[in-house]
């Protein structure tokens, strides 16, 4: 017999509607409200051990608070598997169903079933999650579903509890998560190729096994009003390093970034740096580092008063950029800023290969 | 242009005191072979070995893989430009060994220290997860490892290496002459006044326009930084399209791969069927500024138009920015009415969780996806290492640490791997949503 814990919002605990969305978190033994409705489907198969419901409003306005208590009751019950939802068309309670799924998964391991309409403005953040262990069930669009939502729940939260092997997400059902896995398919990519080649050519419908991302755009901040009296910080994707390599940088996909000192130094002598990158001919930047740390030019502007005098940063910041994964990226991208902000940096000059 | 191309495939291969084959045994002259190969003085010596798949056997120091073929009708002869004269192909008649290939293996550190002109070879197992993920391990493998003289540039060790694979390859098929074929396959492409869809292949070629050799040859020419090109694929059937042969990684291509190019066979088994193969777009990528992308993708497309193409398949080789001069190729041919459908494999990382494409246009709208190069792997430990390395080294940076080949190796990718990324679609490798 399979343990659940049920996680809803008020509204589904049978407690009201908006004015109770300020109700803090609550548990419950056994099942309440909408939970009856999951036992209801779940039979013998499992037993919601507790309803745990909080109020949409607490839970946005003390998300950490409010995780930090779910996950405490979650874990002291310790079932095989937890319920969100389902959230339906509702924003609020869609993105609490799915921050509550990630920190229970990602804190406790436990797998998790969440179920709300595929339309719902949560879903990004639940793919942006990429967790493994979280399934979304898309619903109907309204409550007028519940009884179907309940019952492809309770099933898929039957297989995860028991540990069953979850395929993919077009086999199952669930909304895919953005986790691609290298599997072998029935037939070889060419023939897929031409017949879904074929398909677009007459204008037919076809399924694509790549869909397309979309970036974020970032606002680029505004410039300085005066070069001379900011620090000026060069961070550099070429991969120059001191000769030898000594943080061993790898050529492609690396995961951290390094600063070196350039505060005594005029010029980089060739001889002293190379650069570790997988991407280029290092033979240039080797026989001039300044393709990669314009340290001469920036010191030639240090004498002309256009960058303030001492005001050159000491070291300068490099990762290879080479085939790097963005995640890593921008992980990379926020520490480096952290530290510049941290030194009093007030400019960059970004330099790419 | 006609090519008939008679197979004759091999089984079993022998190393002995003379040439032949009958009954699907290849007999090889062994000690003639290797005087062949050592006539080149940048050669200082050879050896031989057969590895056949299941075996319990890891191939390191691969830097190629090639079929061996010969010209028995037609103008000019196999691989032209590298072993003789420049006189067009493609046409006539071609013998070719299949169900085996030579693989060129050869110690080589070279000149160069690092970076994307360095030398980097790949390794191969016969058995076990290494041969699951790579094409090669099919074959019946005649393994010609190279001790190369000292001190040779990286152009002058690629032309030792390719003259002598593509030697050996044309010699063995050689011993065929005269023989029957099991079967003989006609290609022609498309008809004139056909009601069927007109379908090109655009091949994205990564090139390093700087580089000795820039990547991808043309009868021996290195392509740097042209405009796309027609190329009739029965040239490709007859070897006029050569590699960096001291460069050997999972996502590039072998000489083997543009002989026996997946989308080109397909696209001809499906010719006067339910297409009409109208020929190859050789496009030459990695335009290195944004300018370049730009009108390479332009005048790809606007060629595609003019041989009057309805849809595309469009495929690369490479890895990288080049990947948006091929993108802005499918966005400019669709932006003309030419439905287009990529095939390639995916980078994501962290066992696909990042995101699987480097750059990203609305209008590819249809992907084929053959697997993740960047998939972790776990190779067992072997009973013999054949090759040119006893030692490997796992990552590819200056200072990185050997590994002894013959043990268990542990990769984060498939990089080194030759054959470990699909990456024309031969096999069913894909990514699936999770």
């Amino acid at each position: 017999m399979l343990t659940i814990v049920h996680i809803v919002n008020q509204f589904f605990a049978g407690l009201g509607g908006e004015e109770k969305a300020g109700s803090p978190v609550v548990v419950v033994e056994g099942a309440a409200g909408v939970a009856r409705g999951l036992q209801a489907q779940l039979g013998d198969r499992g037993k919601v051990v507790a309803t745990i419901y909080y109020g949409d409003n607490y839970f946005h306005e003390h998300v950490e608070e409010a995780k930090g208590v779910i996950v405490r009751e979650v874990g002291k019950r310790r079932p095989d598997v937890v319920v969100a939802g389902p959230a339906f068309n509702s924003g609020r309670y869609g993105l609490a169903s799915v921050e509550i799924c990630q920190a229970v998964a990602e804190e406790l391991g436990i797998g998790c079933v969440v179920g709300m309409d595929a339309e719902n403005p949560a879903v990004p953040a639940y793919r942006e999650y990429r967790n493994a262990r979280v399934f979304l069930l898309p619903t109907a669009e309204s409550a007028a579903g519940m009884t179907k939502a309940l019952s492809v729940m309770a099933q898929f939260a039957c297989r995860v509890g028991s540990g069953a092997e979850i395929k993919s997400a077009e086999e199952e059902g669930y909304l895919p998560r953005g986790i691609r896995r290298l599997e072998r398919t029935d037939r070889p990519g060419v023939e897929r190729a031409i017949d879904i080649l074929l398909k677009k050519v007459a204008g037919q419908p076809f399924v694509t096994e790549g869909p397309m991302e979309v970036w974020d755009q970032v606002a680029p901040a505004a410039p300085l009003a005066d070069s001379s009296s900011a620090t000026i910080a060069v961070i550099t994707t070429s991969g120059l390093v001191p000769w030898g390599n000594p943080d061993g940088f790898k050529t492609y996909r690396n995961t951290f970034w390094r600063k070196y000192n350039i505060a005594e130094l005029g010029v980089l002598e060739p001889g002293r740096w190379e650069a570790v990158h997988g991407g280029y001919n290092v033979s240039y930047m080797n026989e001039n580092p300044h393709y990669g740390v314009p340290l001469d030019a920036l010191r030639a502007l240090e004498a002309k008063g256009k960058i303030g005098k001492g005001k050159l940063y000491p070291a300068y910041y490099v990762v290879p950029g080479n085939q790097a994964s963005p995640s890593a990226m921008k992980r990379i991208g926020q520490e480096i800023a952290a530290d510049l902000r941290k030194e009093g940096v007030g400019g960059v000059l970004l330099v790419a290969t | 242009m006609r090519l008939e191309m008679a197979e004759f495939p091999v089984t079993e291969i022998t190393l002995g005191s003379e040439f032949g084959y009958s009954s699907e045994t290849l007999k090889i002259n062994a000690g003639e072979l290797k005087s062949l190969i050592l006539e080149d003085r940048h050669i200082k010596d050879a050896s031989l070995e057969v590895v056949a798949p299941g075996a319990k056997v890891r191939i390191t120091g691969i830097r190629d893989i090639v079929e061996p073929r010969v010209k028995v009708e037609g103008k000019g002869q196999v691989f032209p430009g590298v072993l003789g004269p420049v006189v067009s192909v493609g046409e006539g008649r071609t013998h070719r060994l299949s169900g085996m290939a030579v693989v060129i293996a050869a110690e080589y550190e070279g000149t160069i220290r690092s970076g994307s002109a360095a030398q980097r070879s790949a390794i191969l197992d016969m058995w076990g997860p290494g041969a699951e993920a790579s094409r090669f391990s099919a074959l019946l493998n005649l393994v010609l490892t190279l001790r190369l003289a000292e001190g040779l540039t990286e152009l002058e060790a690629h032309t030792a290496i390719q003259r002598a694979e593509c030697q050996v390859a044309k010699r063995l098929a050689e011993v065929t002459i005269g023989l029957k074929p099991r079967r003989v396959e006609s290609y022609e492409l498309g008809e004139d006044g056909s009601n069927l869809p007109r379908v090109v292949l655009i091949q994205g070629c990564h090139s390093d326009s700087h580089h000795a050799h820039s990547g991808i040859s043309y009868y021996g020419l290195s392509i740097r930084d042209s405009l796309a090109t027609f190329v009739h694929p029965n040239e490709m059937l007859d070897g006029a399209i050569g590699i960096n042969t001291t460069k050997a990684v999972c996502h590039h291509p072998t000489t083997w791969d543009w002989q026996n190019h997946p989308l080109v066979l397909g696209l001809y088994r499906e010719n006067n069927r339910r297409v009409n193969f109208a020929g190859v777009i050789l496009e030459r990528i990695r335009f290195e500024t944004h300018h370049g992308k730009e009108v390479i993708a332009h005048n790809t497309a606007q060629m595609a138009t003019a041989l009057r193409a309805d849809g595309a398949l469009v495929t690369w080789v490479g890895g990288g920015n080049a990947f948006i001069d091929v993108m802005l190729t499918i966005q400019a041919c669709e932006q003309r009415g030419i439905k287009t459908v990529l095939v390639g494999y995916e980078s994501g990382v962290k066992s696909g969780v990042d995101a699987p494409l480097l750059y990203y246009v609305p209008e590819a709208d249809a992907v084929v996806s053959t697997g993740n190069r960047n998939s972790p792997i776990e190779l067992p430990e072997a009973e013999r290492v054949v090759g040119a390395y006893e030692e490997i080294q796992i990552l590819n940076y200056p200072g990185a640490p050997v590994v002894p080949a013959r043990g268990r190796v542990k990769l984060d990718a498939l990089d080194m791997i030759v054959g470990g990324a699909d990456i024309w679609g031969m096999q069913s490798w894909t990514c699936k949503a999770y």
